[in-house]
């Protein structure tokens, strides 16, 4: 397995397909690790609700797009610049030996975690040497 | 004997250079992590101010911060926040530094510093600052 998982392909949208399109789209901060089972990710997505977080792989890419909207109650004032509301979108090539079916996510805390398993095939195994 | 997989490690960024640039973005839990997005790609953590006309409102990004380590503090026209990584934390994310962090928000002069109300939520710590009650004019019956 190759460590190619980061290799971010945000930047290669043309034109991102976000379920907001006038709110101003934002590439959220995230960090990687893995295991022998699988990679994780974990990617920051503070003040964003479980309903508004979508993620799909697809053709070895990772696809995440998520929306944060705050609701100010009523009488509330914005002062300065209010740049609550966004759209979060995050594209990783995560290679062929993630298996896509077997992806979960949770978030807690405004933090989204992933887990990507590998493939049996692309689990590393102990070699006894003769 | 095993053959073991590479761990880069090799290429983390400085971590200091990202507390200065965006002292917030440390609060997300990170591993030995090959790698991260850089800061300049995503806004820096924000807060959000709004008012009515009893109170200020902050809403602070602090994601992958748990209530228990969070200490919100006021004084003098100024709020501290500070965190610190529990021990569980610690254990989760396999790194067993514990780490510290704190930021100072200057709050509205106006502000009644004992009424300052804290929710911290999804991410997000919501404050909300009671304004100090003007003297208003008393008027006086003329007789």
């Amino acid at each position: 397995m190759s460590t190619e998982l980061c290799k971010d392909e945000t930047n290669d949208v043309a034109s991102p397909q976000v379920a907001e399109a006038s709110l101003p789209v934002v590439k959220p901060h995230y960090s990687s690790r893995y295991d022998d089972e699988a990679w994780e990710v974990s990617v920051t997505l503070p003040g964003v609700k479980k309903e508004d977080v979508e993620v799909s792989v697809e053709k070895e890419i990772l696809d995440l797009k998520a929306k944060r909207i705050f609701d100010a109650p009523e009488g509330w004032r914005p002062l300065g610049d209010d740049q609550s509301d966004r759209s979060y979108r995050l594209r990783l090539d995560v290679g062929p030996e993630v298996d896509p079916a077997g992806v979960s996510a949770g978030l807690e805390d405004g933090v989204l975690t992933l887990r990507l398993p590998l493939r049996e095939e692309s689990k590393s195994r102990s070699i006894e040497v003769q | 004997m095993k053959l073991v997989r590479y761990n880069q490690t090799a290429g983390r960024p400085n971590e200091w250079n990202a507390l200065l640039s965006d002292p917030f973005s440390m609060f997300a839990p990170f591993f030995g992590d090959t790698c991260r997005s850089s800061s300049s790609s995503s806004t820096p953590s924000s807060v959000s101010w709004y008012e009515d006309d009893e109170n200020y409102y902050a809403r602070i990004e602090m994601p992958g911060v748990k209530k228990e380590n969070l200490k919100v503090e006021a004084e003098e026209g100024i709020l501290n926040l500070s965190y610190e990584t529990g021990k569980s934390e610690c254990e989760t994310s396999g790194q067993c530094e514990s780490k510290r962090f704190s930021r100072t928000l200057r709050v509205p002069e106006k502000t009644r510093l004992s009424g300052i109300e804290a929710k911290l939520e999804d991410g997000i710590l919501s404050l909300t600052l009671p304004k100090v009650e003007e003297k208003k004019p008393v008027s006086i019956k003329i007789s």
